[in-house]
């Protein structure tokens, strides 16, 4: 603390840091993240730069962010156009003046003719050059780490599935922190005995949710099936806008009790127990082994995709943020400052998010590290089964299945399996960290 | 005392509910008809039933019990041909009662009268009868498993434990924790790849529980035992390893802080021989976590046996729920679902009771 400014954020970092593991494990994850935005430029069939009949191409950087882009030349013998499309041209195979290849010269899905069947690393190796013959692969063509059954090059695969470990990781565990927190804040912060409504409002929720649910998704019913079967995605949205048509009709018809409010016992106050109802939940929930749980819905939709994978862990890991925050919430809102705060005349609200959240969010960050690592765990397991994701997918999970059919590929588990574990490990060294690091009790 | 377990039954009932109302709406809305699938598989797609085909679809569409109401009463459109799309009468909503004539309750009772989860789509066999044939291979590995994990990890998390900070403590930590990260189908790969495979290493047999040819069904179960033994050791070390991780660094952690406790200083004051202190003291108050680790082991095993029974062969309940997903055999899948659910609501009860009972710390009364 040199000029005498005390942070929190600062005290925290200064404690992670004195913890050498997850201070290199950070490193790695910046390295990861790297290395998966830049995949296209990795591990990358197409060019990063090419010569070719006088022209300069840069294929691997123009569909970075076009995928189908095309460009023509002109063919020196017949004076006609050629299209090229960058995607699909074999740029192998043309006679180029002058290239440089991507460090990686294979795309992640494509299965290279003169590779299949498990070509291991170190072996010759060979390919078709520009004149259609097939000759000894050079050092840059090479597979260093082996292919697999239908000839997929594992290096590429491997930089390829950084992305999709990493979106997992991330973007189920943001899912989970945002149910989690709130369901948890909710429950934490209310309790039983302190969300009151008045009884006529409660009353009136009641046909309020009936025809929520009615117009919501009864009627909506064909829509919604329709939007699941077609993309998880539209599916999703499809949902969101369900269940904001119920949300509109239960906040009508609560809105819509100021006209019993004459009488007096519609005025009278009962205590809603948020508690009860969210612990029940998150107690079925748990009851559930996650691992079956993904592995039953994901066999409901005949259409695979990530995004539902990704959705089924981050809810499924929600119930576990919502009862850490659910404690700590109980545990502030209990403290002294919470009290001066409401004494103040502060809104719940306002106390919620800017005076109890911010502090309780501490093991929520260490619970969602380790959360990272399972899901990532979770969703190459399915992968190996072959239930997750869509089959075109490469995986490092799909990857290491493959070494199912052929017990010799020792590169199809060594692999692989080293880039899930080195992740996962890594998650959960970060979360290791952080505990050290936000636990008041260790020493600075 | 019994008011509070009283209190916790009830609460376990609601819970059931809601688990046997989600593995009916996998039930229901699963892709696909049942009653044309079972007849699809009975009597396959030939030309010559083609005319009756719909005829005996219906019939079994009847028998099913797919011809009633889903549920106790319905909310639906006041309009329920839906002919007419877009009239007025789409948007007006209607409650239905149907008493218990309905698949719902149909489909509970059975369950609950005669422990009937319906007819697999593959074989055609009850999947009661199905669940149980393959029961005894994920019974048996869940227990020996169970048994290797406890006996190995308790020891061992102790020992660091009382040990904190010494070179055992710091490379079993780290050991524990590389072993914690390592994905099970990872490990069972690796196993297969290197132990069970000629080229490297073909110490024991790669897949499956017994030699087809070899195997002798009149054999002393001593020959039996033997038999097995040689292919239930790589599906037991990927069995037992990740949750015996687990459980040393949760028994280690459990132990650090007892030992941190006045009353093991008051223990060692008054001068008690280390081990009393240890095995006395600590390690009975430590036992809690690892109580609650022991009534989700089941359910957790079962899960994981998905991978590695699929993996190593082996004809257990993991390997049929997979061969059930795979061919999209709902009933099979809901009734697995239904029977950990029930597994797992079991275990917390057991769990919560035992703890009420050893732990006079936990409150019976509202706070």
């Amino acid at each position: 603390m040199n000029n005498g400014e005390y942070r929190y954020t600062r005290y925290i970092w200064m404690q992670f840091k004195k913890n050498k593991p997850a201070l290199i494990s950070l490193y790695v994850f910046i390295f990861l993240v790297i290395i998966s935005l830049l995949s296209d430029l990795i591990a990358n069939r197409q060019p990063l730069y090419a010569k070719y009949r006088g022209r300069n191409f840069f294929p691997a950087f123009e569909t970075f962010f076009r995928k189908t882009m095309t460009d023509s030349t002109i063919n020196p013998i017949n004076h006609k156009y050629e299209k090229l499309q960058y995607d699909i041209t074999d740029w192998r195979a043309l006679p180029l003046e002058h290239v440089i290849w991507a460090p990686i010269p294979y795309s992640a899905s494509e299965t290279d003719k003169f590779g299949m069947d498990y070509v291991s690393p170190g072996t010759a190796q060979q390919y078709m050059d520009a004149k259609g013959n097939i000759v000894l692969s050079p050092y840059i063509l090479k597979h260093h780490l082996g292919t697999n059954r239908i000839g997929q090059d594992v290096t590429s695969g491997l930089i390829h599935g950084t992305l999709i470990a990493l979106k997992v990781g991330l973007f189920s565990m943001a899912i989970a922190a945002f149910l989690g927190i709130i369901l948890g804040g909710v429950s934490g912060f209310f309790g039983d005995y302190r969300l009151k409504i008045s009884r006529g409002a409660f009353i009136m929720a009641i046909p309020g949710l009936f025809f929520g649910i009615f117009y919501g998704f009864i009627v909506r019913y064909d829509v919604l099936k329709n939007a699941f079967e077609t993309n998880v995605f539209i599916g999703t949205v499809q949902l969101i806008l369900s269940l904001a048509i119920a949300t509109f009709f239960v906040s009508l018809f609560v809105y819509l009790w100021r006209i019993l409010k004459k009488i007096k016992f519609f005025s009278g106050k009962i205590f809603v127990p948020m508690d009860i109802i969210i612990l029940k939940l998150i107690e079925i929930f748990d009851s559930i082994p996650p691992l079956l749980f993904i592995i039953t819905f994901s066999a409901l939709f005949v259409n695979k995709s990530l995004a539902l994978v990704i959705i089924i862990i981050g809810v499924l890991f929600a119930p576990q943020i919502a009862r850490l925050t659910r404690t700590e919430f109980i545990r502030i809102r209990m403290l002294d400052y919470i009290q001066s705060a409401r004494a103040l005349g502060i809104g719940n609200m306002r106390i919620i998010f800017r005076h109890i959240l911010p502090n309780a969010l501490a093991p929520v960050f260490v619970a969602l590290a380790f959360g990272a690592a399972t899901a990532i765990i979770a969703e190459s397991g399915l992968s190996f089964l072959g239930i997750g994701v869509p089959a075109d997918t490469v995986t490092w999970g799909s990857l290491l299945s493959y070494s199912r059919d052929n017990f010799n590929a020792w590169w199809m588990v060594v692999f692989p399996g080293m880039a899930i574990f080195i992740t996962v490990t890594m998650f959960n060294l970060i979360g290791e960290g952080l505990r050290e690091a936000l636990n008041p009790r260790s020493k600075f | 005392m019994l008011q509070y377990i009283a209190r916790r039954i009830l609460l376990f009932i609601p819970a059931l509910v809601v688990i046997s109302l989600i593995a009916f709406i996998i039930n229901t809305e699963a892709p696909g008809d049942p009653a044309a699938r079972l007849v699809n598989a009975s009597i396959g797609l030939t030309e010559s039933y083609k005319m009756d085909r719909q005829k005996i679809v219906d019939q079994k569409r009847k028998e099913l019990g797919l011809d009633l109401p889903v549920f106790y009463f319905s909310i639906g459109s006041f309009d329920q041909s839906g002919a007419s799309l877009h009239s007025w009468k789409k948007y007006v909503p209607v409650i239905h009662f149907y008493g218990t004539e309905n698949q719902y309750h149909k489909w509970v009772s059975g369950i609950i009268l005669h422990g009937d989860f319906g007819t697999s789509y593959v074989t055609q066999l009850p999947v009661t009868n199905e669940i149980l044939s393959h029961l005894p291979w994920t019974l048996l590995l869940t227990f020996l498993s169970t048994l290797l994990a406890f006996g190995i990890s308790i020891p061992i998390g102790m020992y660091a434990a009382e040990k904190k900070g010494c070179f055992f403590d710091k490379f079993s930590s780290v050991g524990l924790f590389i072993l914690f990260s390592l994905p099970n189908f990872f490990v069972a790969s690796m196993l297969l790849v290197f132990f069970a495979n000629p080229q490297f290493f073909g110490w024991f047999p790669e897949s499956g529980v017994q030699d087809v040819v070899s195997f002798n069904d009149n054999w002393s179960l001593w020959m039996k035992i033997e038999h097995w033994a040689p292919y239930l050791v790589l599906p037991l070390i990927t069995y037992t390893y990740s949750s015996f991780a687990f459980l040393s660094r949760q028994m280690r952690a459990g132990a650090l802080e007892i030992f941190g406790q006045e009353y093991i200083t008051t223990a060692r004051a008054k001068g008690l021989p280390e081990g009393s202190v240890l095995w006395k003291h600590v390690f009975r108050n430590s036992l809690a976590p690892i109580i609650t680790a022991f009534a989700s082991a089941f359910p957790v095993a079962v899960t994981g046996s998905i991978i590695v029974e699929t993996l190593f062969s082996i004809p257990g309940m993991g390997r049929e729920i997979y061969q059930a997903l795979l061919n999209y055999d709902y009933p099979v899948i809901v009734a697995v679902f239904m029977i950990i659910g029930l597994l797992s609501l079991t275990g917390y009860l057991v769990s919560d009771i035992i703890y009420a009972l050893t732990d006079p710390r936990v409150s019976f009364s509202k706070k």
